[in-house]
């Protein structure tokens, strides 16, 4: 089976504040491939290009930020660079981290339908997409109301929604949980979720939680910058090896779950090899030292 | 006469229906020097609270008293000397075109002789590294230098009470140890600290009061220890305690004493138990789970001391 | 927790089953006739059309009130500054120095001042009635190339976020201590400024991610646009476009036929 996301040799760079100076790169030599249905989680410090690389995956930059791009993104097959972003609509979806900045229509039924109405579906198709849609993220009680009304978690869906009513094969998440309490964040992982049975979506979120990822992602990347010359992969694997690398994480930004700091802490003391990540696994693997 | 910080009787606020008030009739004394932590769902109402200690919103019915003075006829402005706040998205509020002149608008503002808002610039920018890009214009700047100067603009008021909406929100790890070290410092240096969050770990891990707020209504007000004890209030406010405590709860028939708020006493307390059933060292014990693909690393169990 | 401040309000009334071009028409006879007229007494029934249609819109009186507030400072403004700068004909009321109130001026300033309350509440009732994808619709339909009938929309739809980004930063700035309008009127307006300018960057940050959010959810996608809620003509849509024009035409020769109305009085 082809993979859904191919980065291949990527270097990226925004266009200079002051036209004819050096703008920094941003992204530097980057290579990734992410299987279909795979959930990848992106982390690495604050300013390490997580963002960047986001717009670059959904094919919004260069296009739209400007700047200048070496080697090929290939999404579902399509080439970012070939094809103008309204293009690649339906075969990759964005989600922001701000949502006001995605909500814009009267109301939720209008949200979903936009980008369906862009894409030039019939009507019958819309309406059709806007059922089953609504109800895969539980919408369907506020489909006449204003985005505007909605609770944290609520936007955050919707804009999910309204996203994956265009069936992108690939979605791309910019930090979905910031600003959520945690009922919000439960509801958006357990969207996440429904949609992956639903739909098996490949995703890419980036995050700084690592307990959100510990939960949820099959994969892991981190991006650093050495030498403040550009983002690069620095550790690759499943969230269980990547946390359990203890030390070296703190020197790329990255916290570590709950469950692996004790690991670490209590394997450096009684030389055992504990990779637990939830408090279940935990539990079981610590109870037989107590008894 | 209370040696109260902040005494707030019978708060009443709605925004605009008198029949749905926000805050009904809160009562909350806060003492000097503590480390309160405000934590409850969005919409509970911890926003439209923490913005009545500085003036922001005035009761409709109640009263708010600072060191023992209700402060309904200050203004917000004077209510700034003594109370600092840090809201959402603290980079909105950057307007500057250096990052100095950012920092030295709040004491300026407070009417300070240039020579002591020079020295709490200084000393602000120091303190949070950014004596490098002083001369900058801060739009330009990283998110994450964005967000240190906007804590340095914080930390030049020198407030008494330090009031902060959700700081480590979307920050990295590093960024959320600089931003928590520094509360520490304010607070081991006599301040009071009011810190609004979601993240039940942090709450247990540096503040000594958490309060849970619900639907406008305080639902508990103590130590995390005796929170954590009360698993349905936490459920009603759609909040769970850290994984930690979690563990040592599932731990507890088994002989821990069950309600660690950090990492670091949870392995205290479960090393000693295990000395306490003196076993000797074991060997690896624990099947790995971990598949093929190993990470251009080294593996794990390497001694990095 | 946060504050929205949407100019439409959603209800079930002949106003707001009314086809967008319809309210549109109306809405832009109905300033074309604030703008003609001078005269008090057909600038207050203006006013006063529409707020009967706007109650009878079911629009909540709070929400007039709402605009009322917000109105107050311009209208006072002009009811102050308008007999100053401009002393008309008539009678002295007030002589002062260089300073000459007249009666002339006065009636000028009342007139100015229902004028601007008059548009507004034009304006207001067109947009408290239909809602930015209705608008934008309207607009289309009447031949206005998507991308710009949506451009207009969505000024309209962030006018509110930018308004709640302005209160925000204004709490964050009074947070440092800054005091805002306080002092002459040149300090007062220098005052704002640390507002304004905080909130047109956060302004500039917010369309830009907005531009980016509309192309990657298909904007300018290679196919014909199609609607889910599409508007249409009906006979109560024909009704209000034809009292509205025959009015309008009525005004029109009282006010260049007959020449009537050109004055305060």
């Amino acid at each position: 089976m082809s993979d859904a996301i191919v980065v291949e040799g990527v270097r990226f760079a925004y266009p200079p504040l002051t036209p004819g100076q050096e703008s920094p790169t941003v992204i530097r030599d980057l290579d990734l491939s992410i299987g279909p249905g795979e959930w990848l989680a992106i982390m690495g410090a604050s300013d390490a290009g997580k963002t960047t690389l986001c717009l670059l995956l959904a094919g919004l930059a260069p296009h739209l930020t400007g700047g200048e791009m070496e080697g090929h993104i290939v999404i579902a097959g399509q080439d970012t660079q070939k094809l103008p972003p309204p293009a690649l609509a339906g075969t990759v979806g964005l989600l922001f981290q701000e949502p006001e900045a995605q909500l814009f229509n009267a109301t939720v039924e209008a949200e979903v339908a936009w980008g369906l109405e862009n894409l030039g579906l019939p009507v019958t198709e819309i309406r059709a997409r806007l059922d089953e849609v609504l109800g895969l993220f539980h919408l369907g009680h506020v489909r006449q109301r204003s985005p505007g009304e909605l609770s944290g978690g609520e936007k955050k869906r919707l804009a999910l929604a309204s996203i994956l009513a265009m069936r992108p094969p690939v979605l791309i998440l910019d930090e979905p949980m910031g600003g959520l309490d945690p009922a919000g964040r439960r509801e958006v992982l357990d969207a996440l979720s429904r949609l992956r049975r639903h739909q098996a979506t490949t995703i890419v979120m980036t995050e700084s939680d690592p307990e959100a990822v510990a939960a949820f992602a099959d994969r892991l990347i981190v991006l650093h910058t050495p030498d403040f010359e550009g983002a690069r992969i620095g550790l690759q694997g499943t969230p269980r090896q990547i946390f359990h690398l203890g030390d070296r994480l703190a020197a790329l930004g990255v916290g570590l779950p709950q469950m692996a700091q004790i690991a670490a802490i209590l394997n450096r003391h009684l030389g055992t090899a504990f990779d637990f990540l939830t408090v279940d696994e935990a539990r079981d693997a610590l109870a037989v030292h107590l008894v | 006469m209370s040696d109260a910080l902040l005494e707030i009787s019978n708060l009443w606020y709605w925004y605009e229906d008198e029949s749905n008030p926000v805050l009904p009739g809160l009562e909350l004394v806060v003492a000097p020097g503590q480390f309160v932590a405000l934590v409850g769902a969005n919409g509970s109402g911890k926003t439209t609270l923490t913005k009545h200690f500085n003036g922001l919103l005035r009761p409709r019915r109640g009263k708010v008293c600072l060191d023992g003075q209700d402060i309904s006829q200050r203004s917000v402005g004077e209510l700034a000397r003594r109370v600092g706040y840090l809201f959402q998205h603290p980079e909105d509020q950057i307007f500057s075109t250096t990052v100095r002149r950012e920092v030295a608008f709040g004491p300026k503002n407070l009417g300070l002789p240039s020579a002591l808002v020079e020295e709490r610039v200084k000393d602000a920018l120091a303190r949070f590294d950014l004596t490098s890009v002083a001369d900058k214009p801060p739009a330009i700047l990283s998110h994450g230098l964005r967000r240190r100067v906007t804590l340095a603009s914080l930390a030049a008021m020198d407030s008494l009470l330090l009031v902060l909406d959700e700081p480590t929100v979307g920050l990295d790890a590093p960024m959320v140890y600089e931003t928590m070290a520094w509360l520490t410092e304010q607070h081991r240096q006599g301040r009071t600290i009011f810190l609004v969050t979601h993240d039940m770990a942090l709450a247990a891990r540096h503040a000594s009061r958490i309060i849970v707020l619900h639907q406008g209504r305080i639902i508990a007000d103590g130590p995390a220890t005796e929170l954590f004890a009360l698993p349905d209030l936490l459920t009603r406010a759609s909040l769970t305690p850290p994984p930690v405590t979690m563990l040592s709860r599932a731990l507890e028939p088994f002989g821990l004493p069950g309600t660690s708020l950090t990492v670091e006493s949870f392995c205290t307390q479960y090393l000693a138990a295990v000395q306490a059933r003196t076993l000797p060292k074991p060997e690896s014990n624990q099947p790995s789970t971990s598949q093929a693909g190993e990470p251009p690393a080294p593996a794990q169990g390497e001694d990095r001391s | 927790m946060s504050q929205r401040f949407d100019l439409y309000i959603p209800r079930d009334s002949w106003l707001h089953r009314l086809d967008p071009r319809a309210k549109l028409w109306a809405a832009l006879l109905a300033g074309v006739v604030g703008l003609m007229f001078q005269q008090i007494g057909v600038l207050a029934a203006l006013l006063a059309l529409s707020h009967v249609v706007l109650l009878s819109a079911r629009i909540p009186a709070s929400r007039i009130h709402w605009l009322w507030l917000r109105l107050a400072p311009l209208l006072i403004m002009i009811l102050i500054l308008q007999p100053i700068f401009a002393p008309g004909p008539g009678l002295d009321l007030l002589r002062l120095g260089p300073l000459r109130i007249t009666v002339g001026g006065v009636l000028e300033g009342v007139s100015f001042a229902l004028r601007a309350a008059a548009l507004a509440f034009v304006a207001a009732t067109l947009l408290l009635s239909t809602d930015s994808n209705q608008l934008v619709q309207g607009l289309v339909k009447l031949g206005l190339p998507y991308p710009w009938g949506l451009t207009v929309g969505l000024a309209i739809r962030y006018l509110p976020t930018t308004y709640g980004l302005y209160l925000a930063i204004g709490e964050a700035q009074q947070a440092r201590g800054w005091l805002v309008g306080r002092g002459g009127f040149v300090q007062r307006t220098r005052s704002y400024l640390p507002i304004l300018v905080a909130t047109v960057i956060a302004a500039l940050r917010l369309s830009d991610n907005l531009a980016m959010a509309l192309a990657a959810r298909g904007l300018g996608y290679p196919a014909q646009r199609t609607v889910l809620h599409d508007v249409r003509f009906r006979k109560a849509d024909w009704l209000a476009v034809f009292v509205a024009t025959c009015v309008f035409g009525g005004l029109l020769l009282l006010r260049y036929g007959l020449g009537w109305g050109g004055e305060p009085w």
